[in-house]
């Protein structure tokens, strides 16, 4: 493991140097922080942003991403069910992707205030979208030699879900997932700045107003942290659970 | 002798092509029936027919039996199933839980030689022991009928003598009324007692043989098409 993510790390650090000597020689940390302040700042503000602000941002992120998946699941499940629920409902997905949702995300405080209700449905939008999309695609990709036979078998439509195309629309599924999780993220952060009294997005846009550029950041690695956690939980999940393809 | 497989003047066409044209035939219950012919002249459609994959466009096909146990050419095998869980697969659809299947295919699987396997994944098979658990799902399927659908075709010449000496072992003990297509004229001859050789396309009758009698005529009649 360590072995292959060599390169990433050494160019990570590689990286990591460059910014921390650059910001040193300009000199202005309001404007670009160093790596080294920005840690200062995590551990300065650990207690607000760990006891407080984290968890209001993970709260939207659990709600946000549970109703997509059911959402996105339900829509895929009706699209490869019946082809008239595909053809009104596909075309109708794709445009949506033409609408910037952070552009509407000022609409959608208005409707809500600033309760968590406003940050969750940028979320919903903003990841609706690949896991419904992906899911489809890994449903109808189920091979029409594999749904004869179980058509031989006396396989009702309810049989051919569960026993064929959930199982082989599974990899695409935990792909959308590894797509939707970091969208995620972004989609509560947007949501928090644009209008929020809690949250890792309200915290950066707060010390922004405070010209702490080291306190915008801090959130941000955060985030970041979060959504590197989640995908490996995910892809350790993926490993176990789908571990029948050929190696 | 009564039927278990019956064409009643039946024609098939696909696209406006016709593949099958008022065909009249009978296969009886016992029967092992090789079907052989030039590629493209319609056998699969035959099977397709007989497990209501396809309608006819004109006459019916009447079985003895409407379980059929069908094993295709490829295997078919669910990568995320295990051995076992592969061969219950036709139970569970029909409604049966998974314990009492899965009994069923313990024992079906101990007769085939692969109970040590029935944890393990297709993947970690080899092509002749996944063949062996295809047919074995075909067989949990089966009432009495078994369509096999060129099912060595994809073996190495050694695994496919292999396992039809195991398929003629396996059918002894069983009454069952097989089926089988195949493009090898050696093989219908080892396994069956009745050949079916499609000579026309479309379908309109075949010649059938008891090939005991007739091996140098059938296989003048497949040089010539094959």
């Amino acid at each position: 493991m360590l072995k292959k993510n060599t390169p990433a790390i050494v160019v990570g650090v590689f990286l990591l140097i460059v910014w921390e000597m650059g910001a040193r020689i300009l000199n202005a940390m309001y404007i670009l922080p160093s790596p080294t302040a920005i840690l200062q700042k995590l551990w300065e503000f650990r207690k607000p942003l760990f006891l407080v602000h984290a968890p209001a941002t993970v709260e939207i992120l659990v709600i946000g991403l549970l109703i997509a998946i059911m959402l996105g699941l339900l829509v895929a499940f009706a699209m490869s069910a019946n082809s008239w629920i595909e053809r009104a409902f596909y075309p109708l997905l794709i445009l949506s992707q033409t609408i910037p949702i952070t552009a509407l995300a000022p609409i959608f405080v208005l409707w809500f205030g600033y309760t968590i209700w406003s940050k969750i449905l940028v979320t919903v939008l903003i990841t609706f979208f690949p896991i419904a999309v992906n899911t489809f695609d890994g449903l109808q990709s189920t091979k029409k030699d594999y749904e004869e036979l179980l058509l031989t078998f006396g396989a009702s439509k309810w049989q051919q879900v569960i026993y064929l195309q959930l199982p082989s629309a599974l990899p695409t599924i935990f792909t959308a997932l590894k797509i939707a999780v970091p969208l995620s993220i972004i989609g509560a952060a947007i949501g928090e700045w644009l209008g929020a009294q809690t949250g890792l997005g309200y915290f950066s846009k707060r010390m922004m107003t405070q010209l702490d550029g080291a306190g915008v950041f801090a959130p941000i690695v955060l985030l970041s942290l979060m959504a590197i956690i989640s995908v490996a939980l995910l892809s350790v999940i993926e490993k176990k659970y789908i571990n029948w393809r050929k190696d | 002798m009564t039927y278990s497989i019956q064409f009643d003047d039946l024609s098939f066409s696909y696209e406006n092509h016709a593949i099958v044209k008022n065909l009249n035939l009978t296969i009886n219950k016992g029967q092992f029936v090789s079907i052989i012919g030039p590629s493209g002249c319609g056998k699969t459609t035959l099977f397709r027919l007989i497990s209501h994959l396809e309608k006819p466009t004109t006459g019916t096909v009447k079985k003895h039996d409407e379980a059929i146990g069908y094993m295709p050419q490829k295997d078919l095998l669910m990568p995320w199933r295990s051995v076992i869980d592969n061969v219950i697969l036709p139970l569970q659809c029909q409604g049966i839980d998974k314990k009492t299947a899965k009994i069923q295919a313990t024992a079906l699987l101990e007769e085939v030689g692969l109970i040590d396997y029935q944890h393990q994944r297709p993947k970690d098979l080899s092509g002749g022991m996944r063949q062996r658990v295809s047919f074995s799902r075909a067989m949990l399927a089966a009432g009495t009928i078994l369509l096999l659908d060129e099912p060595f075709s994809a073996l190495d010449a050694l695994t496919k003598m292999e396992l039809q000496d195991w398929l003629k072992q396996q059918l002894v003990t069983l009454d069952q009324t097989v089926v089988f297509i195949t493009h090898d004229v050696e093989e219908a001859i080892y396994l069956s007692d009745t050949i079916l050789v499609i000579t026309d396309k479309p379908i309109q009758f075949v010649i059938q043989k008891k090939y005991q009698m007739q091996k140098k005529e059938i296989d003048k009649i497949c040089n010539a098409l094959i």
